[in-house]
């Protein structure tokens, strides 16, 4: 006879349940004891809060200097040109994964453990693998006591492997990778630095010239010539939050105010595009688990006479770069710039990131989508541009300068439009 | 505390110790953890005794209080190294069967897992479940469907439908 599939499961669990009797009854649950352990308890916390004190100023420190992010008292620990993306430590048919200035490549069809899937949150940390079983996978989270253990060196990066786990601690990106199962050894052997430790790695590149700037709400920076520009997104779709994923070649400037509604948690993507996304800050309402934080101790203020701040986000979204500009007399804007390849590009944007004057900007900006013309007395030619949200003007020398808009739609050259 | 309290709270853990530790187990599926989870379950129960002895039923406190303990301690290992195998401390004298429960019971999302060990090895009915994890009674039967379909299908036990597998039905 066939057992009923429900009773026999809980049969095969009380069974097994059972085992630990002798160990209950082992415990030493007398309440002397528990007296005596309450004690300990209290005294081991009250040790903890100084240790965690203690090494969430030691973290904290490094992070600044790692990132290249400090002034001039923080000296970097590694030399930024060590700070490099080996692509080749990717296995074919493997994906990257970024976490912070760490870049890991794992199996394409692992995905990554989510918040739902842990009942809250992981602590910041990423850990992936397939869906079954738990046994394989592999974590990246920064530690909170790092252990010790014999040092190696994986693609020029020190490692310090611990002898009696599957547990490496790696110094300069301040993080610890945890594997299980016949796979994990192998994603270790694939760490290298992520574009976003290139992108913020100290010194300044330069800006290759065949490249354009753009302005947006008073803030200027430059792309690749060959990405377009679109003034908005269309993508409802809201991971991470408050940033979106950029296109693939594509910058866009968002100003609209729509309404989006973000679930509390949802899958984590992992899709190195290249491209910028540009959000007015406030133009996304997200839902609960929608802030992210920005670094109180903010990039190098830009541009001569004008006070632009950089923060770089301190739990940015996975292969994001995320960026929060302020800008005196202007909203403050969001960018999200994908991280991909070897994080050159992204270095060069983010450098490139200053505050816009309208001097320099009369020069260097081009026309995009040409709208509506009229021409002036002495044969000025004037139009609107849509995807820059401003009114142009075409100079005697071929140039063109900016006389009306600001980059936000609603309140440039669309308020400024043509009059009869 | 008086000596009364403390005869009534010895009373309450004799009583109570090996319900929780089998809780602990099936969701640790580590021997030493499950024994550090119910110790540390006790010395909190301990402390409040005052307080709780004068619910209406401080096994529930307790059984909460292991609970979440047990999510928190699974959580921070899950990103370390505890589920690695091989760091495991499964209870002695096993054999293959018993390894294949815990092997099962790990594959689960924590909230199956849950329902699961609560009416199966706490003995609660669902809508004590529903109350204790505070979903509705209707989310339970689904979990505890999908869980029995899951560890059933995972140690070949006969008669199990696909539908059952894929949690489909109450």
């Amino acid at each position: 006879m066939i057992p009923d599939p429900t009773d026999e499961v809980r049969r095969r669990l009380q069974a097994s349940a059972a085992v630990v009797d002798p160990l209950a009854d082992s415990l030493e649950l007398r309440t002397a004891h528990l007296a005596r352990r309450t004690r300990r308890l209290r005294g081991r916390q009250r040790v903890a809060l100084v240790v965690a004190l203690c090494l969430s100023v030691s973290v904290a420190g490094t992070l600044v200097v790692l990132a290249g992010r400090g002034g001039p008292t923080h000296e970097p620990v590694v030399s930024p040109a060590s700070v490099r993306v080996d692509l080749a430590a990717t296995p074919k048919g493997w994906m990257r994964v970024d976490y912070a200035d760490t870049q890991i490549s794992v199996p394409s069809s692992w995905t990554a453990r989510t918040e739902i899937d842990f009942g809250s949150t992981l602590g910041g940390g990423i850990m992936l693998g397939p869906s079954s079983p738990l046994s394989t996978f592999a974590a990246v989270n920064t530690p909170a006591n790092p252990e010790s253990g014999t040092t190696q060196i994986i693609n020029g990066i020190t490692v310090r492997v611990s002898s009696r786990s599957s547990l490496a601690f790696v110094p300069a990106m301040n993080v610890e990778i945890a594997w299980g199962g016949s796979l994990g050894r192998r994603v270790l052997d694939t760490l290298t630095w992520s574009p976003e430790a290139v992108a913020l790695a100290s010194g300044s590149p330069a800006i290759p010239p065949a490249w354009r700037r753009l302005s947006f709400s008073g803030v200027s920076f430059a792309v690749p010539s060959e990405w377009k520009v679109q003034p908005e997104s269309d993508l409802l779709a809201c991971y991470p939050p408050l940033s979106i994923p950029p296109s693939d070649g594509t910058v866009v400037l968002n100003t609209d105010q729509r309404t989006l509604i973000c679930s509390p948690a949802g899958s984590i993507r992992f899709d190195q595009a290249s491209g910028v996304d540009v959000n007015l800050r406030g133009s996304l309402v997200a839902g609960a688990e929608s802030r992210y934080t920005f670094n109180k101790d903010c990039h190098t203020v830009r541009s001569a006479g004008t006070a632009l701040k950089v923060c770089v986000s301190s739990e940015p979204p996975p292969d994001i770069l995320l960026l929060e500009t302020t800008l005196a007399g202007h909203q403050p804007m969001v960018f999200s710039i994908g991280q991909f390849g070897d994080g050159t590009v992204d270095r060069e944007i983010y450098d490139s990131i200053e505050a816009a004057e309208p001097q320099s900007r009369t020069a260097t900006v081009e026309p995009e989508e040409p709208g509506p013309m009229a021409t002036g007395p002495q044969g000025q030619l004037y139009f609107s541009d849509d995807a820059l949200n401003e009114v142009l003007e075409r100079l005697p020398d071929g140039t063109f300068r900016v006389i009306a808009g600001d980059g936000r739609a609603g309140y440039g050259a669309r308020r400024a439009g043509f009059q009869g | 505390m008086g000596d009364s309290g403390e005869e009534e709270f010895e009373r309450f853990v004799r009583e109570r110790a090996r319900s929780l530790m089998r809780q602990a187990y099936l969701l640790t599926g580590d021997a030493g953890e499950a024994q550090d989870l119910v110790q540390e379950t006790m010395i909190r129960a301990w402390r409040e005794w005052p307080k709780i002895r004068a619910y209406e039923d401080p096994g529930a406190w307790t059984r909460r209080v292991l609970h979440h303990l047990a999510i928190g301690r699974w959580r921070r290992l899950t990103v370390r190294r505890r589920h690695d195998e091989a760091d495991l401390r499964v209870a002695p004298g096993l054999d293959a069967q018993h390894l294949d429960v815990l092997a099962a019971l790990r594959v689960l999302p924590m909230d199956q897992r849950r329902a699961l060990v609560l009416h199966d090895i706490a003995g609660l009915s669902v809508s004590e479940v529903a109350t204790d994890m505070g979903v509705p009674e209707g989310t339970v039967r689904s979990w505890l469907s999908r869980a029995r379909g899951q560890v059933a299908r995972d140690l070949g036990i006969a008669g199990v439908v696909a539908e059952q597998a894929e949690g489909q039905g109450s």
